[in-house]
């Protein structure tokens, strides 16, 4: 499943976000979240991720980041976040991945 | 002589070896990090105003924190009157539900207590003293990191607890800084907040006993009117007749038609007096429904609104689900909401704190025909399946009792029975134990 994310990821958005991505999850299916147009990501936006990714590894299905935009990344950078969030730089490099 | 020459000042210091490219990376990596500290606080003060549910205003606390400091758990957990030795899970990400509540049973309490006495944030590791080792193994499962008090003028109200920060750093001074900065408008925020809800329930209930009192007064002055005039009838009649009897120009054979007369006015008020006392029965008869075809949500939407505080305040969850493209329903606004309280009441009477109750509006097919179906979904410890049949019915008695009142103030599960079948509608119970109970209102379509 590809979910695309464009806009402000805060903490309006945040919840949907984990609404949607339950969905995904609870229909046993892997994840690939692209945050290409991801415009600006608050620390609730962050949060928001890390728990979708720990909530994916506790259901035993995977979850792929792609192409992250310069405002998502620069978080995750600084964060170093990207030991714990598996990133490739495109939706084709997550599909490649989940597929093999 | 000449004056001595006064050296450049830069000539004095020591030689300052230029920054090394790892240097001013260091640098500004560490103000890009604290850039994100203001940020994230900044964030937090913003998102504290952004709403009154606190099972949503918890997730917005959490997530803040969470990519504030990068890690991946959370959970907080809240005292409340009800449960005040065992604080009640609000929220937890990336902790397994039970394990949090476990917690929150076993030990968040004397945490909380602990904690209260420097108030500043302490490593999980260093609780084993406190909490004892099974519990300390409990929280090791948990991968809890540090534990925070959430506190507000002096008083403690609740326990946050963080899970290790993914980067593999440790929560240095800033961060414990930064941290305790949260807490303190967190714990302001909750404070806050509790006492508003608390006010706009008390403002709720009074706004339903005036409304009550209101409707009885109306009651009363049309019954003392029916009264009055009822009484008159008989009692000029008697007045009448007993008047003739005293007549001395009258003949005797007359009297006993005249006493005849006496006799039944009297009885008729005697009759009278006994309505009196069935003047419950009374107020049922006064019950006339107001039908209306249209959409329930914008009714159902208004309630969620005003009955939220109460809810919340009580720690407990109320969503409000609404399906698409429902259709039109044939209904009395005043008496569904009543019935809709009425489960709702019932749902917060008979689940414990920390529970979630749903308010769904759905399109539901049943006996061959479409209805709107209202439920109140909860997930408390359910109904025993022998109870159901009977669930109604059981109320029923407690119902007919004189102390129910009508409308407004909670009308018990019979009535909104009866309530629902007025309308052309059902009321529909059904339950599982240990996983909660939903409750079903059919509406009739138009």
């Amino acid at each position: 499943m590809l979910l695309r994310i464009s806009g402000r990821l805060d903490a309006k958005s945040a919840p949907q976000l984990l609404e949607r991505c339950a969905v995904v999850r609870t229909a046993g299916y892997n994840l690939i979240l692209n945050l290409g147009g991801v415009t600006f990501v608050a620390s609730s936006g962050i949060g928001a991720l890390l728990a979708v990714a720990e909530q994916f590894r506790e259901a035993e299905c995977r979850i792929r980041f792609a192409s992250l935009s310069a405002a998502v990344e620069s978080v995750i950078k600084l964060l170093n976040l990207d030991q714990f969030l598996t990133i490739d730089p495109t939706e084709d490099d997550s599909l490649t991945a989940l597929e093999a | 002589m000449e004056p001595a020459r006064k050296q450049a000042p830069s000539a004095h210091r020591p030689e300052e070896a230029p920054p090394t490219e790892a240097g001013v990376d260091q640098a500004l990596r560490l103000v890009a990090r604290r850039e994100h500290t203001l940020l994230s606080l900044s964030e937090l003060s913003h998102e504290l105003t952004i709403s009154l549910d606190l099972f949503n205003l918890a997730d917005l606390i959490l997530f803040n924190l969470m990519g504030h400091f990068g890690t991946a758990r959370s959970a907080l957990w809240l005292s409340s009157e009800a449960s005040a030795n065992e604080p009640v899970l609000v929220r937890c990400h990336g902790i397994n539900r039970q394990v949090a509540r476990a917690l929150g049973a076993s030990c968040a309490s004397r945490i909380m207590t602990y904690l209260a006495q420097g108030l500043a944030p302490l490593p999980a590791s260093g609780l084993e003293q406190v909490v004892g080792s099974s519990t300390a193994r409990l929280i090791q499962r948990a991968d809890i990191s540090l534990f925070a008090a959430i506190a507000a003028r002096g008083e403690v109200l609740g326990l946050l607890a963080l899970g290790p920060r993914v980067s593999g750093e440790p929560f240095g001074t800033v961060e414990e800084q930064a941290l305790q900065a949260s807490l303190g408008m967190i714990g302001v925020t909750i404070q806050n907040m509790t006492f508003y809800n608390r006010l706009l329930e008390n403002n709720r209930q009074l706004r339903l006993a005036n409304q009550n009192l209101k409707s009885l007064d109306q009651l009363k002055s049309e019954f003392l009117s029916n009264v009055n005039h009822e009484l008159r009838t008989p009692l000029t009649n008697i007045i009448a007749y007993v008047d003739c009897l005293l007549d001395q120009r009258r003949g005797a054979d007359t009297s006993s038609d005249f006493l005849k007369v006496v006799m039944e006015e009297a009885v008729k008020l005697q009759a009278l007096l006994e309505n009196l006392l069935s003047f419950s029965a009374l107020k049922q008869k006064k019950l006339a429904l107001n039908m209306t075809t249209g959409n329930v949500v914008p009714f159902l939407a208004a309630y969620h609104q005003e009955r939220l505080p109460g809810v919340t305040e009580g720690f407990r969850e109320l969503v409000l689900t609404c399906g698409a493209d429902l259709p039109d329903a044939r209904f009395d606004e005043r008496r569904m909401l009543e019935i809709v309280d009425a489960l709702i009441n019932n749902a917060v009477k008979f689940t414990p704190v920390g529970s979630r109750v749903e308010l769904r509006v759905r399109t539901a097919s049943e006996d061959g025909r479409t209805w709107v179906a209202v439920d109140v979904e909860d997930d408390g410890p359910g109904i025993p399946a022998e109870r159901l049949p009977a669930l109604f019915d059981s109320f029923h008695q407690v119902d007919g009792s004189s102390t129910r009142t009508v409308g407004g103030m909670g009308i018990g599960l019979a009535f909104a029975k009866q309530l629902a079948e007025w309308m052309g509608g059902q009321l529909k119970a059904e339950s599982q134990i240990g996983k909660g109970s939903t409750f079903t209102l059919l509406l009739p379509t138009a």
